[in-house]
């Protein structure tokens, strides 16, 4: 075997085992961009969810502030109050977010029992006579409250959670 | 009167609801009781017209927003009124739970146990001897 042959084997050798390294650093690093991706999306489902946590306590925060109004019969103050929830609630409800768990919040009673009360609130308002029972009406809303809060508690928990694994 | 659509929602109401398959729930309105459905929702309630001296019952469908999309109301004297009653009376009945009441009510009754709390949760006894002025 010639000096030449000798060198184009060691030659095709080395080739081919920079073919082999080659390959394997594309697939190191398609793995640490695909890691990155992951983290990405993990990082922004947190941020996702923390957001909507403050949104759905922001509900429960307004849900207290009509309970107080009504407690005191200052329906004009709660119409308002009401009327910027029910948009609020209709926001998150189209939001559609399965990722969030938002499925496990009853949006269709929630919504319906606001603008019942905002319809109420509004005969309140024009006949200035009320068939408004604030302490039945209270009742409802703080069912309602508490459904939320029990959304934020099992929610807080998975996000801590989440978290933590990362 | 309601037309036909309505007239078979309301049996096939009546039918679900007597075999306690429908989950009526109360609302804000204590006269209104509610069904929620994935989209929208049903309530029914009663009016009294004092002027009229009539009493009628009002059925109220809500889209997903909550808005009224349609509703109808028939009063004493039309058809339906007998069974549309009947149902307010047993969406009621379900919403606030009276037949579990009266059923739990009926079995302390039939046993040997005195019936009901001796005196209200959290009540101390012992406290009314410290109000003793000496």
């Amino acid at each position: 075997m010639s000096a030449v042959e000798v060198i184009s084997i060691a030659g095709s050798m080395l080739s081919f085992l920079g073919v082999l390294i080659a390959i394997s650093q594309i697939r190191k690093t398609r793995r640490a961009a695909e890691a990155a991706q992951n983290a990405t999306d993990k990082t922004q489902k947190l941020i996702a969810r923390n957001v909507l946590l403050q949104d759905i306590s922001a509900c429960t925060t307004a849900i207290e502030e009509v309970k107080a109004l009504i407690r005191s019969k200052r329906y004009e103050a709660s119409l308002l109050r009401v009327t910027d929830l029910n948009t609020q609630l209709i926001r998150l409800r189209y939001l559609k977010s399965n990722d969030a768990g938002l499925a496990d919040i009853p949006f269709q009673e929630i919504v319906t029992q606001m603008s019942m009360l905002r319809e109420m609130l509004e005969q309140s308002l024009n006949q200035k006579t009320s068939d408004l029972r604030p302490a039945h009406v209270n009742g409802i809303l703080s069912r309602i409250s508490d459904q939320l809060n029990a959304w934020i508690g099992k929610n807080r928990y998975v996000a801590k959670e989440g978290a933590s694994n990362d | 009167m309601i037309n036909e659509t309505y007239n078979h929602l309301v049996s096939k109401l009546v039918e679900k609801t007597r075999e306690n398959k429908v989950n009526w729930q109360p609302t804000v309105n204590s006269d209104a009781f509610a069904v929620y459905f994935q989209n929208f929702s049903l309530a029914i309630s009663t009016e009294y017209d004092r002027e009229a001296d009539n009493s009628s019952v009002v059925v109220v469908l809500r889209n997903q927003e909550g808005k009224e999309i349609d509703q109808f109301a028939v009063s004493s004297g039309e058809a339906n009124f007998e069974e549309l009653i009947e149902l307010y009376s047993s969406a009621r009945r379900k919403a606030l739970k009276i037949d579990e009441a009266v059923q739990i009510l009926l079995k302390e009754l039939t046993g040997d146990k005195p019936i009901g709390l001796d005196r209200p949760l959290g009540e101390d006894t012992s406290s009314a001897k410290d109000d003793l002025p000496f």
